[in-house]
């Protein structure tokens, strides 16, 4: 157990090794950044300063030390965009704002999906159950950016229900949580579906029915209960993936979190800034994973000796 | 071999309505009729049979809504929508394929040598493809596009990152049991090499896993080159492209809600389609993999 621990947090330090090397390189294949911000003709001594103060006039691999030295206490470096402000402080500023959306979507996730999973496995090939696939298949399909339009055109400038875009009160979020909810309503209406109707098979359920338990009470709490903890685990999983899913909800909706400060970032190449949430991103994400991996090799040992 | 099993019966007896569903979904008759009409024809054909110049404007004719001369309207700057879909759909389909079959490729012979070989061979090979798996690609590719500016090529090898590590973890688990089979070691008593057991006795087995893998690629890599397009990150302007028409039409939604509707209408339909044909095939050739 504990070997299996350590080798899978060895793997995740490697990952972000390699991360923060593929940052590092892609921050220097470009060329050097002042061209790109500098007027061709300006002062050399100005250049020198702006190169001391960005550190790029020191060989390569100094710089990267020095680099993921600075990453790993937070300091990213200022952005080349807002030189005023640290890369640190710029995605401090938005973080919460995607977390608040993550959540929020993994609300709509949990409301819609756990039920109508129940649903569709209960009523099996009846309406409920055609319609559960049909939500499930479009969530497979639906490119969630175009959801998040459409759902836009709808109810925010033909309805006008919600505003269009950026943050506020609960309104703000109520489009932006459903569009990247969708995917992740049906994934979990899958998984609650086909672990509910393993549970449905088993003895105990039958035991249930026996004794006279009326169907509703079998269903919704003996089921249920049973059922929901696979699908609820994967959402540990998920939070990383919705987190990196935000990008193209947060440019929809101008929403101000870390997805759309990347976009931004890559417009206005900020490279800085770039570096910084990439990293944050996948440490983000590669920490959720490795979090999930324990936790399951905990609940089942099988996956220790594989 | 497939053989026909006879229904078990099930406990309630299926609605009617499941009953003509299940026929028309027997075979994937509508699925296929639609990824021709949106996708292959379009792809194919749009030099003949697109009605306009995807990318000459008309600036008299700017946000026309759909009519029966523009059926799907005319954009920001007076270009015909539905010429642009069906030029999208070229650049969907172009791309989808060259990379899946590249990523296909690195991905099948990879899974096929890291079993082969095993030890610490599998085991490095294998490292690199859980780094693979665990990158974050929308957010890498992002990166990479703003550094180097985006373009086909980029955009194709962003793809193929993301998706060779799929086809070599599943194909390495496949060809781990082939490998322990009696033939296998027959086929090297009678003298076979390596390489010559890799290619005829292990790979002919696992081609209906790839081929179902592929086709539900698909309409994954579609959703993600469209949503790298549509971020910036993928094919260009002004080259139309399904997720560059959709974030064009963004910034007009509460005028034209066209310029958006009808390109992410083709993606969706597109990737339905690919989906529902993914899952039949996957059912005839492979119905071990029924967690694809």
């Amino acid at each position: 157990m504990q070997r299996y621990i350590i080798m899978r947090i060895l793997q995740a330090i490697l990952v972000l090794v390699v991360v923060s090397v593929i940052a590092f390189a892609l921050g220097h294949a470009g060329g050097n950044p002042l061209d790109a911000i500098l007027p061709d003709d300006a002062d050399a001594t100005v250049r020198a300063d702006l190169e001391e103060f960005w550190g790029i006039n020191k060989p390569l691999h100094e710089q990267y030390f020095t680099y993921v030295w600075n990453a790993v206490r937070g300091d990213f470096g200022h952005s080349f965009k807002y030189p005023r402000f640290t890369v640190s402080e710029l995605i401090a500023d938005r973080f919460m704002a995607t977390i608040q959306l993550a959540g929020a979507g993994i609300l709509v996730a949990v409301v819609i999906g756990l039920p109508v999973g129940v649903l569709t496995a209960t009523y099996r090939d009846t309406i409920f159950d055609w319609t559960g696939k049909v939500v499930a298949l479009l969530g497979q399909s639906l490119p969630v950016f175009w959801l998040g339009i459409v759902l836009m055109w709808i109810f925010a400038v033909q309805l006008d229900w919600f505003p269009t875009s950026g943050k506020g009160g609960i309104r703000n979020l109520v489009l932006p949580a459903i569009a990247i909810g969708w995917f992740q309503v049906a994934a979990m209406l899958r998984l609650v579906r086909s672990s509910m109707l393993d549970v449905l098979d088993s003895e105990y359920v039958k035991l249930a029915r026996i004794k006279g338990l009326p169907e509703r009470k079998i269903i919704w709490k003996h089921c249920l209960r049973n059922a929901a903890i696979a699908p609820l685990t994967y959402f540990a999983i998920t939070l990383g993936s919705l987190m990196v899913g935000s990008v193209s909800i947060e440019t929809v909706f101008q929403w101000p979190g870390l997805g759309f400060l990347l976009f931004n970032a890559a417009r206005s190449s900020d490279y800085a800034l770039l570096q910084g949430i990439m990293l944050t991103f996948t440490t983000i994400y590669i920490v959720a994973n490795l979090l999930v991996d324990i936790a399951y090799a905990y609940l089942d040992p099988r996956i220790r000796y594989t | 071999m497939a053989v026909a099993l006879p229904e078990l019966s099930s406990p309630r007896p299926p609605s009617r309505m499941g009953h003509y569903a299940r026929e028309v979904f027997r075979y994937p008759v509508i699925p296929v009729a639609v990824l021709v009409i949106v996708l292959l024809i379009p792809a194919l054909g749009a030099d003949w049979i697109a009605p306009y110049d995807p990318l000459k404007g008309d600036m008299k004719n700017r946000f026309a809504e759909p009519s029966a001369q523009h059926w799907f309207g005319t954009d920001d700057i007076g270009r015909d929508v539905l010429s642009r879909a069906m030029h999208g759909a070229r650049v969907s389909l172009l791309v989808a394929s060259v990379a899946i079959l590249i990523s296909g490729i690195i991905g099948t012979s990879f899974g096929i040598v890291s079993a082969f070989y095993g030890g610490w061979a599998d085991n490095l090979m294998m490292r690199l493809v859980d780094i693979s798996l665990s990158l974050p690609i929308i957010v890498v590719a992002i990166v990479i596009a703003a550094m180097a500016g985006p373009s086909m090529k980029i955009l194709i090898a962003v793809l193929v990152l993301s998706q060779w590590s799929r086809y070599a973890r599943l194909v390495r688990g496949e060809a781990l049991t082939i490998r322990a089979q009696d033939y296998i070691s027959r086929a090297r008593v009678a003298g076979a090499s390596n390489f010559r057991i890799m290619l005829r006795y292990i790979f002919p087995n696992i081609v209906n896993t790839i081929v179902v893998l592929a086709t539900l690629q698909v309409g994954f890599v579609i959703v993600l080159e469209a949503t790298l397009s549509f971020l910036g990150a993928g094919i260009s302007r002004p080259t139309p492209a399904w997720g560059v028409m959709v974030a064009d039409g963004r910034s007009f939604v509460t005028d034209a809600w066209w310029l958006s509707f009808f390109p992410g209408l083709a993606i969706l339909l597109t990737v339905l389609s690919m989906n529902l044909l993914g899952d039949w095939l996957r059912d005839k050739l492979d119905p071990k993999q029924r967690n694809l």
